[in-house]
């Protein structure tokens, strides 16, 4: 594959780098809130949620979820309330392109959520954003007035009878408030721990009401497809993974950031070594994780792989929310395994017992392996711990801290051999 | 304190807000922004404004990071120390702060003035290491950059409201 991306232009980061950009008013100039009109004037519910599906949109946030059969999950006959979340947590490390959609351009988020609200005759949302990004949170309840003022929100919206209040929450630090389930127990004023499902939130969400949770890059390819519509949507990406998706780069790399492109049209090798420069000076790269830090690594000579959903995956990875990192040799094996294990044992909700007791037990272990402390006995409790942990929680995070150790384990055995002492033969 | 000031404010998120349980969370930070952390006092006029006790709000603000219950320092230094940040030298931001400040993570400076946490991702790759300095975000952090920023800070010239 060869890289031939000339013609291609940002979809969703058309404005980076403009702060200019994201007035109402410039937004406006650049054909905003058109798709809105169009849903709100000439498209039923039905049609909207269609359009939606055959674009074949799938989640931004990590999962992947086909976004027009999520919709069409709520009960829209039923009298009771329905939410959208905008989920603006963007908590996974190496993680920033929905913080320069919101930079760039927040009137798209609206748009988006205001297009999703119409499908499913939902009349208030929230968007969770993250405590960290506070410069960002100002930059939306900005935006959001705006809408306000100028009639795209509240009553008789652009001159129809549809309604809709949005608010915007500031998070408060904790990664798990990601988790749909916990931004959702957050937004009920309690601590961020993931609930049990079934029910699942379209059904039985916030205050207990049909409640759609959106990634903020999910919403914000809304208005497009509503525009353009699916056809158009789908001239970008393979046919599994439709659409564009940003990358955000970083780690050893001479030129981080986010880069958008058409899914799966082009390598992490292409990626890493011609869009991100290659490694920083004079190091050489060890493995990179292709979807944040909740997707197991890869090494260099499996780097030969288009970025899409089912690619990563057949790779027993992810794309995750498109956070790539890459590992140089300028540090340990061990010391980046212990870092991303800190991560987890750090943000574990501590509601199961193989998350809460399994990760600071591996942070230990590999703490003390970093020392030169450790022994073969660790290296097999390394192993037993994992294993305890895989399958076994009621969250995606503890998995994932053992499923990504587990492939630090298996890409670099000797790293860790290396690391144990030798095994002392009593001497009488 | 302006206590009046702090009830109005609490007073007006709780209006923003469907439900009050709604509003706890960006109450919690109203009351963040006035002392630097969740003062007892604060904590009460939260209670009495939304009508949920104190116990209960103890218990969901202990799960959130943002959240003290003793005094940081006025300014208060949250260094990544995530992958991309720690290739980049954040392990050296932390112990530059431990030699400069003389405190460990987590104490405050005798004269208020600093505390500091290690920190994980807060969404800035791009532009490693980065550190949070209260809400407002520094980028590209050498120990220079810490040792002006702490000059600057001690001659009460630190501007903390630039946004992106
Ligand atoms: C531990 C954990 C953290 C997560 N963090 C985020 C996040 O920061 N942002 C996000 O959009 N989704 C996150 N997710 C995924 C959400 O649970 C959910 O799938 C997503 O918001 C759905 O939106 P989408 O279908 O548009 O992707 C996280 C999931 C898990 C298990
Ligand atoms: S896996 Fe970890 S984060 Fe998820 S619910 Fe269990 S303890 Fe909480
Ligand atoms: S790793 Fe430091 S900002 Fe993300």
């Amino acid at each position: 594959m060869t890289l031939d991306l000339k013609d291609f232009q940002p979809v969703l980061l058309r404005n980076q780098g403009k702060p200019e950009a994201r007035s109402l008013q410039a937004y406006l100039e650049q054909g905003g809130y058109q798709a809105l009109r169009k849903a709100l004037f000439e498209m039923s519910e039905d049609d909207i949620i269609q359009e939606v599906m055959a674009s074949g949109l799938r989640g931004r946030g990590g999962a992947g979820f086909p976004t027009g059969l999520k919709w069409s999950f709520v009960p829209r006959e039923s009298v009771r309330p329905k939410y959208i979340v905008v989920n603006f947590d963007e908590g996974e490390p190496g993680t920033f392109k929905d913080r320069d959609i919101v930079r760039f351009d927040p009137h798209l988020v609206i748009e988006g959520t205001l297009i999703a609200a119409r499908a499913v005759l939902s009349e208030e949302s929230f968007i969770y954003v993250r405590a960290e990004y506070y410069a960002e949170y100002q930059i939306l309840k900005k935006a959001v007035e705006e809408a306000y003022a100028q009639g795209y929100l509240g009553k008789n919206i652009l001159g129809s009878h549809f309604r809709h209040e949005m608010h915007v929450f500031l998070g408060a630090g904790a990664y798990i408030c990601g988790e749909e389930t916990a931004l959702l127990e957050s937004l009920e004023g309690k601590q961020g721990q993931p609930r049990l499902r079934p029910p699942y939130p379209a059904v039985a969400g916030l205050y207990s009401c049909p409640t759609i949770v959106n990634n903020v890059e999910t919403l914000a390819n809304v208005p497009f497809i509503i525009q353009h519509g699916s056809q158009w949507f789908r001239q970008y990406g393979t046919e599994q993974s439709p659409g564009t998706k940003i990358f955000s780069v970083s780690g050893s790399v001479k030129r981080p950031g986010n880069y958008e492109f058409p899914m799966g049209s082009l390598t992490l090798r292409q990626l890493l070594e011609e869009v991100a420069g290659g490694p920083l000076e004079g190091r050489k790269w060890i493995a990179a994780f292709p979807g944040g830090l909740s997707a197991p690594i890869l090494t260099p000579d499996e780097w030969d792989i288009p970025l899409d959903f089912e690619s990563l995956a057949q790779a027993k990875t992810m794309l995750g929310s498109g956070a790539v990192i890459a590992l140089d040799d300028s540090m340990p094996v061990v010391t980046y395994a212990r870092r991303m294990i800190q991560f987890f044992a750090h943000e574990s909700c501590g509601k199961c017992t193989p998350c809460r007791e399994g990760t600071p037990w591996l942070l230990q272990i590999l703490q003390k392996l970093e020392r030169g402390e450790g022994t073969r006995h660790d290296l097999e409790l390394l192993q037993r711990v994992t294993h305890g942990i895989r399958g076994q929680t009621l969250c995606p995070l503890g998995d994932s801290a053992a499923a990504v150790l587990q492939s630090f384990m298996n890409k670099f055995p000797e790293a860790f051999e290396r690391l144990v002492q030798p095994t002392t033969v009593a001497t009488s | 304190m302006d206590l009046k000031d702090l009830r109005q404010r609490i007073e007006r998120v709780k209006a923003m807000f469907p439900k009050a349980h709604t509003a706890l969370i960006q109450a919690l930070h109203e009351v963040r922004w006035t002392y630097g952390y969740l003062h007892p006092e604060g904590i009460r006029l939260v209670s009495e404004v939304l009508g949920i006790g104190e116990g209960e709000i103890r218990d969901v603000a202990s799960f959130y990071q943002y959240f003290k219950f003793t005094p940081l320092g006025k300014y208060h230094f949250r260094i990544c120390t995530n992958i991309t940040c720690m290739i980049h030298g954040a392990y050296d931001l932390m112990a530059h702060l431990k030699n400069r400040l003389g405190i460990e993570p987590g104490q405050v400076t005798e004269d208020g003035l600093f505390s500091y946490e290690e920190f994980e991702c807060i969404g800035c790759g791009d532009r490693p290491p980065a550190i949070l300095i209260n809400d407002t975000r520094v980028e590209g952090v050498t120990t220079d950059t810490l040792d002006d920023l702490i000059e600057r800070a001690k001659k009460g010239d630190l501007d903390l409201s630039t946004n992106p």
